[in-house]
């Protein structure tokens, strides 16, 4: 393992742990009900973080670049998520929030009490600044494994990258990229003041991804041996 | 070709051989800190309570933050060289590492301070200001009261800067002395000189903010740090233009 992923690993466990720093430790029982509210938020930062992190783990056990260009990449990616901690924990406990109310799973004054803290989170004029912050993060994350991925395209020769290797890079220079549409996609609804819109268009993401990967699947290369075999028959 | 770039790939530097192949716990270690220092930048920061709190961070945070992240991201850089160099960990390196590493820790309050103090400076002579949020009320007051008393801060910052480049400098130094032994060749001990040009540059910056704060000059103690990107241009070219020719195999 090179020194870069050590950094990261680190500073991607820092991150997870910021997500719980964060909360304070319940003293009643009403506090920690509230602590407990608060999990499905902290469930999908934390889920966010470690698909990010399973990402990066990924392309540095491909390529095992540590050249300064991948570094500086690298260093960009870490700003972006460290940045996005706490935005990514107030948008949640927010959603969360907001459905937790409207599914009515709390009742009498447990639910004016949050629904008001709820309520007070978010100024209405304050979303479409926000909704462009986060899609211009998630551009930004998808640009960077994006440009990482083309690193790696650049690098093909030297790292002896044979035809299915070429292929999944290819593949994920693509997948990263489609990332980066639906991100561009977000802005640009969001600039046309459609707030809510620019944020249900990222469930676009499940069927790109799911469409990508089929076809990624079927225009595998077959293997080295089979291609030699398979030209034979 | 081909095994030529894969050489270069695991060897890293063109004019270096890396001894240090494998990361030893010293760096393992050091890592840890580094990260947990990086992180440490936002800890400084409350997490947002209502969508007003979160824009004025996000309009407010992300130049200090990237100057400070930046900064120690260079640090860990001229780590991480040093140690694939020369792949050292005898106890003399082992100490100045540890001194290495309080000065990264005790770098970061007065950073964050003097970056957000300056960004905060900045917003104020521009103009920008959003109602409802924090910038209003008491950390308004805060960032001019850091403002109006900024050379402890400065003068503090500077001194860990220049104790960062310091023990670079002693730790090449130390390199150095053991070129022998680590059987470094023409070029890599050019490049372990221009190396130690660059950081003994670093210093100089350093000692010049910590100065010019003394006297007065907080803005220029600031812009000062500029011209590190001159000097460590310089130490490069350099060390580019003097590089002795590859020995005849």
């Amino acid at each position: 393992m090179s020194r870069v992923e050590a950094l990261s690993d680190g500073v991607f466990a820092f991150a997870l742990t910021l997500l719980i720093v964060s909360l304070e430790v319940p003293k009643n029982s009403s506090e920690l009900l509230r602590v407990i509210m608060g999990f499905p938020a902290f469930a999908a930062c934390f889920a966010i973080l470690v698909h990010l992190w399973y990402s990066h783990h990924r392309f540095y056990r491909r390529y095992a670049l540590s050249d300064p260009v991948t570094v500086a990449l690298n260093s960009a990616l870490l700003f972006l998520v460290l940045f996005f901690v706490y935005p990514l924990k107030f948008l949640f406990t927010m959603l969360v929030g907001f459905a937790l109310l409207r599914f009515g799973i709390l009742s009498g004054e447990e639910a004016r009490d949050y629904g008001r803290e709820i309520e007070s989170m978010i100024v209405p004029r304050d979303a479409k600044p926000l909704m462009l912050v986060y899609s211009a993060g998630y551009l930004g994350v998808s640009l960077v494994f994006a440009l990482l991925y083309a690193r790696a395209w650049r690098r093909r020769e030297a790292l002896e990258l044979d035809a299915r290797e070429r292929h999944v890079t290819r593949a994920e220079i693509v997948a990263h990229g489609a990332d980066g549409g639906v991100a561009v996609l977000s802005l640009a609804l969001a600039i046309a003041g459609h707030v809510a819109a620019a944020g249900w268009c990222y469930f676009l993401l499940g069927p790109i991804r799911t469409l990508l990967g089929v076809l990624r699947a079927r225009r595998m290369p077959p293997p080295e041996g089979a291609v030699a075999g398979g030209s034979l028959s | 070709m081909i095994r030529e770039h894969l050489t270069d790939l695991s060897a890293g530097e063109p004019h270096f051989r890396w001894r240090g192949r494998e990361a030893t716990r010293l760096e393992g270690f050091s890592d840890a800190v580094f990260g947990f220092a990086i992180t440490l930048l936002i800890l400084l920061l409350d997490p947002p309570k209502n969508s007003r709190d979160l824009i004025w961070q996000m309009l407010s945070f992300p130049i200090p933050f990237a100057v400070c992240f930046a900064l120690l991201a260079s640090v860990w850089y001229s780590h991480n060289a040093f140690f694939r160099r020369y792949g050292l960990s005898d106890p003399w390196t082992v100490f100045l590492n540890t001194i290495l590493l309080f000065f990264v820790l005790f770098i970061l309050y007065p950073l964050k301070f003097v970056f957000t103090a300056l960004v905060s400076d900045l917003f104020r002579r521009w103009g920008i200001t959003i109602e409802g949020t924090t910038l209003d009320t008491d950390s308004a007051h805060q960032l001019a009261m850091i403002l109006d008393d900024a050379t402890p801060l400065l003068s503090a910052f500077g001194l860990a800067y220049a104790g960062v480049s310091l023990v670079y400098l002693l730790l090449y130094a130390h390199a150095w002395r053991l070129r022998e032994r680590l059987g470094l060749d023409a070029a890599e001990r050019h490049v372990t000189k221009g190396t130690m040009i660059s950081h003994t540059g670093d210093c100089a910056v350093a000692f010049l903010s910590i100065a010019l704060a003394v006297f007065g000059h907080v803005a220029l103690a600031v812009y000062c740090y500029l011209l590190l990107f001159p000097s460590r241009r310089a130490a490069r070219a350099w060390t580019r233009r003097r590089m002795p020719a590859p020995a005849p195999a």
